[in-house]
């Protein structure tokens, strides 16, 4: 009896998020109007997958304790350079435009992820700074780009191929496979690599990590290099579902981005964490906003709810880390 | 461990179980939506049949952009319309991010509100959104800015390029360049180049400029972003490289505020006729630029007006809904006009701000 007690309480201390998940799903099923549809699943699904991917990336970066800015800017500047690819190198073959602008999108990604990598590794410059430069860097190009070189706010006209993967009309569950797909990807990484091993040692102690013969910097570069892709692949949901390639995508998505990692409970000093809490975050963000937008609140109490509840969740991982390592130690003495 | 082996799996489950959800309703969602269009087509198409739907009834859902003084008038003018007609109005704010809004009018349709009143952020990605909530027999009508690559209930929009055009000519027509030795040496600030309305507004400051060589001279362009930090750093490095600068084009009263501390630090914030005044042009006609020129240091004021559209938006939505025959077609633009400090006793008191000022 006293084992399960132990376990359960371990499984709350893992995924403190899980119960404030299952009290906005209460809440929305018991208070919310038009919470229980299906359009509305689909909804929460598709908006999960917004953030999802995205947010997954970032947990890699913040197991490092690290930060990395630039993650919108990737969003705008595969965006802009895809949908370009997409339009105008390709306005005869679209499924070969497709492709060729899916490529693009990820090439875009992985050129921020070895310039924010390398400069972390090699220069030895603090993440956040590092990519703090790639963000505004990337910024100012997707906004020439777009504005000026091409004269256009936005690059409307994709492929049909293109803006499946958006989750349009029938095809709403192509998002929602692909976010899986690269949430279970993160996952596989983390838990069942010794990459991920690695990763977790890395963030816990960088020291400790290079004297048992991990790899530190390798591991620190591929972090950078994992959350600049993943980036990329929300940048071609995020194309996909806008319709249109624009040098302001996810401009205002990066305190999303970080309340999902936060609130989902992957330690802000690294090393403890995951993508399962991601999701969870990630799923939380959601459907708050979603339930809130359905009882007609107005923008600036979310804002404020939101705000509320990172400070909320960043006092309980607090108070959960003591216990954490008391539960850590009763399961180890069984 | 089997517990945390136990609770991923219950998770798993949980989003399997959400995602088949929408799996199996792709074709139900389809049936109902035309059920629903089927009803609110019934209850619309006939209007003899005298079932006019009851203002009280309704709830209206409405996503703006972002907020400045130009769009609070806005969302002024549809609380008020609505408050008078007994309609409920639930009011979201993108935030200048187009992901958002798509998702805002996810949750509206979801909400099943009777009409959407929307101020695009951007004009091709909210094309899916307007589809969708037409397709669920949502009437959306549009305001401000249009759709790009859908067919909304209505259109309401503000002819930017013309105005900014407008009022930089009327301008160069008046008494204030006549008899002018050398051109104008000229500034334009900029808002944010992914925003459809600073780009038209940049343009055909731009187009006026160059159509009349003989009165204006372009010395800069300066990005601001819609950002008042950045405009008044651009301003104010512009303004140190090039100190005779007798003009300035802006597209918001927005940036009035760093526009005034500017030419403050230099001593060239005067009144009209004073000596060393640099001449402002602008446009919203916030209450922050008709004071500007109540007070005579700003040339001239391009209003549109911003409560109207807000009204409108409102009202059509319900003839909309009413079934009422459409006669002024599916686009309609805003009245624009420009108040300056010669015929400001006549026309300021048509601004929507006018009540505002000091």
């Amino acid at each position: 009896m006293k084992k399960t007690g132990v376990a359960v309480k371990k499984v709350i201390l893992d995924y403190p998020i899980a119960l404030f998940v299952l009290l906005a799903v209460l809440f929305g099923v018991l208070f919310v109007p038009h919470f229980v549809s299906v359009y509305n699943m689909k909804n929460i699904c598709l908006q999960l997958c917004d953030l999802l991917v995205i947010a997954c990336g970032y947990t890699f970066v913040e197991l490092n304790a690290g930060t990395d800015l630039s993650c919108t800017s990737i969003l705008a500047v595969g965006s802009v350079v895809g949908a370009y690819v997409m339009v105008f190198l390709f306005p005869e073959a679209p499924l070969l435009g497709t492709v060729a602008g899916i490529v693009t999108i990820l090439f875009v990604g992985a050129i921020f992820g070895a310039i924010n990598g390398l400069a972390v590794v090699r220069l030895k410059m603090p993440s956040f700074i590092a990519s703090m430069a790639t963000m505004l860097i990337g910024a100012a190009f997707a906004t020439w780009f777009a504005s000026f070189a091409l004269g256009k706010t936005s690059i409307g006209g994709l492929p049909q191929s293109f803006i499946v993967l958006g989750g349009s009309g029938n095809y709403f569950f192509v998002p929602i496979i692909i976010a899986l797909c690269m949430w279970g990807l993160a996952d596989f990484l983390l838990k069942r690599t010794k990459f991920g091993r690695d990763v977790y040692s890395v963030g816990t102690n960088p020291k400790a990590a290079h004297i048992s013969g991990i790899k530190v910097k390798k591991t620190v570069f591929w972090m950078f290099m994992l959350c600049a892709l993943f980036a990329a692949v929300e940048s071609i949901l995020l194309t996909a579902r806008n319709q249109a390639g624009m040098s302001n995508l996810g401009s205002t998505m990066f305190l999303n981005i970080v309340s999902a990692v936060v609130i989902g409970g992957t330690s802000v000093s690294g090393g403890f964490g995951g993508v399962r809490q991601t999701f969870l975050g990630s799923l939380f963000i959601v459907l708050i906003n979603n339930a809130m937008n359905l009882i007609g609140v107005e923008w600036y109490t979310i804002m404020l709810v939101q705000g509320l509840l990172i400070l909320l969740a960043t006092i309980l991982d607090y108070m959960v880390k003591n216990s954490r390592y008391r539960v850590k130690k009763a399961v180890k003495e069984e | 461990m089997k517990k945390k082996m136990l609770s991923v799996i219950l998770a798993a489950v949980l989003m399997l179980n959400m995602a088949a959800c929408g799996g199996q309703e792709s074709g139900t969602s389809g049936e109902t939506a035309d059920t629903e269009e089927s009803g609110s087509d019934s209850e619309t198409a006939d209007p003899a049949d005298s079932t006019a739907v009851a203002a009280e009834d309704l709830t209206f859902g409405v996503t703006v952009s972002f907020i400045t003084g130009y769009y609070s008038a806005m969302i002024d003018g549809i609380n008020e319309t609505a408050e008078e007609m007994g309609i409920e109005i639930v009011l979201l704010n993108a935030e200048n991010d187009s992901t958002k809004q798509a998702q805002q009018m996810e949750n509206l349709i979801a909400q099943q509100v009777d009409a959407i009143i929307c101020n695009p952020e951007d004009s091709v990605a909210i094309a899916a959104s307007v589809q969708k909530a037409m397709d669920a027999g949502i009437p959306v009508v549009m305001v401000d800015r249009i759709v790009d690559g859908a067919t909304p209930s209505k259109q309401i929009i503000n002819n930017s390029y013309d105005l900014a055009y407008q009022l930089v000519e009327e301008f160069s027509q008046s008494e204030d360049c006549a008899n002018l030795e050398a051109p104008l040496k000229t500034l334009v600030m900029v808002g944010s180049m992914s925003d459809s309305y600073a780009v038209n507004c940049l343009n055909a400051m731009r187009d006026a400029i160059a159509a009349y060589p003989d009165t204006f001279e372009l010395v800069a362009e300066i990005p601001g972003d819609w950002n008042q930090d950045t405009a008044l750093k651009g301003l104010q490095n512009a303004l140190s490289a090039n100190d005779d600068i007798d003009l300035i084009l802006t597209p918001s009263d927005m940036y009035l505020p760093c526009i005034q501390s500017a030419l403050d630090q230099i001593g060239a914030w005067k009144q009209i006729g004073e000596e060393g005044h640099v001449m402002v042009l602008s446009m919203d006609g916030d209450s922050n630029g008709l004071q500007a020129i109540k007070d005579g240091y700003v040339e001239a004021d391009a209003v549109i007006d911003a409560q109207v559209c807000g009204q409108w938006g409102v009202e059509y939505a319900y003839k909309i809904l009413n079934g009422e025959e459409q006669e002024d077609g599916a686009t309609i633009d805003l009245p624009g006009f420009i108040v300056t400090y010669q015929n400001f006793e006549e026309m300021a008191p048509k601004a929507y701000s006018y009540g505002d000022l000091t």
